[in-house]
């Protein structure tokens, strides 16, 4: 009986989702890259995630560019531009804005960007 | 005769010595110190724990040195020996973060300035301005924000390879680096 219980609670214990577990966000290819309806400000130019409590987002260009890495709500756009070469570590203090934002990575330089942003919360 | 032959060797080598000098004169760079930067930084930056955290998930070692305080800011140069390209602002005694930048080909003739401004936009306005901030190399004289029109609206003063102005113009959308002469270096965005 205390065998069953214990395959049971270990089964209950691998089947319940971690509320500790990291989330993140990743846009890896081109930008712009078609419309992006996540993207309150420039869906046709940035790639964006959902709404988080984010901490950080790591914007990298690889080609062209260059992009603003940031990030965005309904009122207010912030960023760096980040150019060819660049591996830019944004957060939302950074720009004095608050944390439950959409992490974004823009390009409406006019010449396309293979980027990799990537936002933690 | 021989008077004949010493005024045209003597003419020949003072040609020689022209076309020399006009070559030496044609290889100097058109702007120099812009691969050097003199600021090496002093002082250690206590960085936070979870900054040094994030730096070293980055491959960036966790050490941070002191390059100028601009009012309210902080910027510092990022990494250890062989891997300190990169560079960072924040406020000034808040323990917030350091924004950061990294770039391999930073500072170089074709990248003087590793630009820290904040650019954005609010309400679905234009994306302008918001804090002119960033790196500049020794050759760097002067940055100045621009308007859509190209017209300079204003200026960050450079100092100690730092550069940064606050209270920046609405209209301002561009940065650009400028040479002692006021030729235009590097833009951002181009």
């Amino acid at each position: 009986m205390k065998k069953h219980a214990a395959i049971v609670a270990a089964v209950v214990a691998l089947c319940a989702p971690s509320v500790a577990a990291a989330t993140n966000w990743e846009h890896y290819g081109w930008l712009p890259n078609g419309y992006d309806a996540q993207c309150l400000w420039y869906p046709t130019y940035g790639q964006c995630s959902g709404w988080n409590y984010w901490v950080l987002n790591d914007g990298h260009v690889y080609t062209g560019g260059p992009a603003l890495t940031g990030f965005e709500n309904y009122a207010t756009i912030r960023g760096r531009w980040t150019y060819a070469g660049q591996y830019a570590y944004t957060h939302p203090l950074d720009f004095g804005m608050p944390s439950y934002v959409k992490a974004q990575m823009t390009n409406y330089s006019g010449i396309p960007a293979w980027v990799e942003s990537w936002a933690g919360a | 005769m021989g008077g004949c032959v010493m005024k045209r060797i003597t003419s020949f080598v003072l040609i020689l010595l022209v076309a020399a000098a006009i070559v030496a004169a044609q290889a100097q760079p058109r702007h120099s110190g812009l691969a050097s930067i003199a600021n090496v930084g002093h002082g250690k930056v206590q960085l936070a724990r979870s900054m040094r955290l994030e730096l070293e998930r980055a491959g960036i070692a966790p050490r941070a040195r002191l390059l100028a305080v601009r009012g309210r800011k902080s910027f510092v140069r990022l990494g250890g020996p062989g891997n300190d390209h990169c560079y960072g602002v924040n406020k000034k005694g808040n323990g917030s973060p350091f924004g950061v930048t990294c770039w391999n080909d930073f500072p170089s003739a074709t990248h003087p300035i590793l630009d820290l401004s904040t650019f954005g936009a609010d309400g679905g306005g234009p994306v302008h301005v918001l804090d002119a901030q960033g790196i500049a190399a020794d050759g760097v004289a002067s940055v100045v924000y621009t308007d859509a029109g190209g017209a300079v609206v204003g200026r960050a003063p450079v100092t100690a390879n730092v550069y940064a102005a606050a209270g920046v113009p609405v209209s301002a959308v561009r940065i650009v680096a400028l040479d002692a002469e006021g030729r235009m270096l590097f833009a951002v965005p181009k």
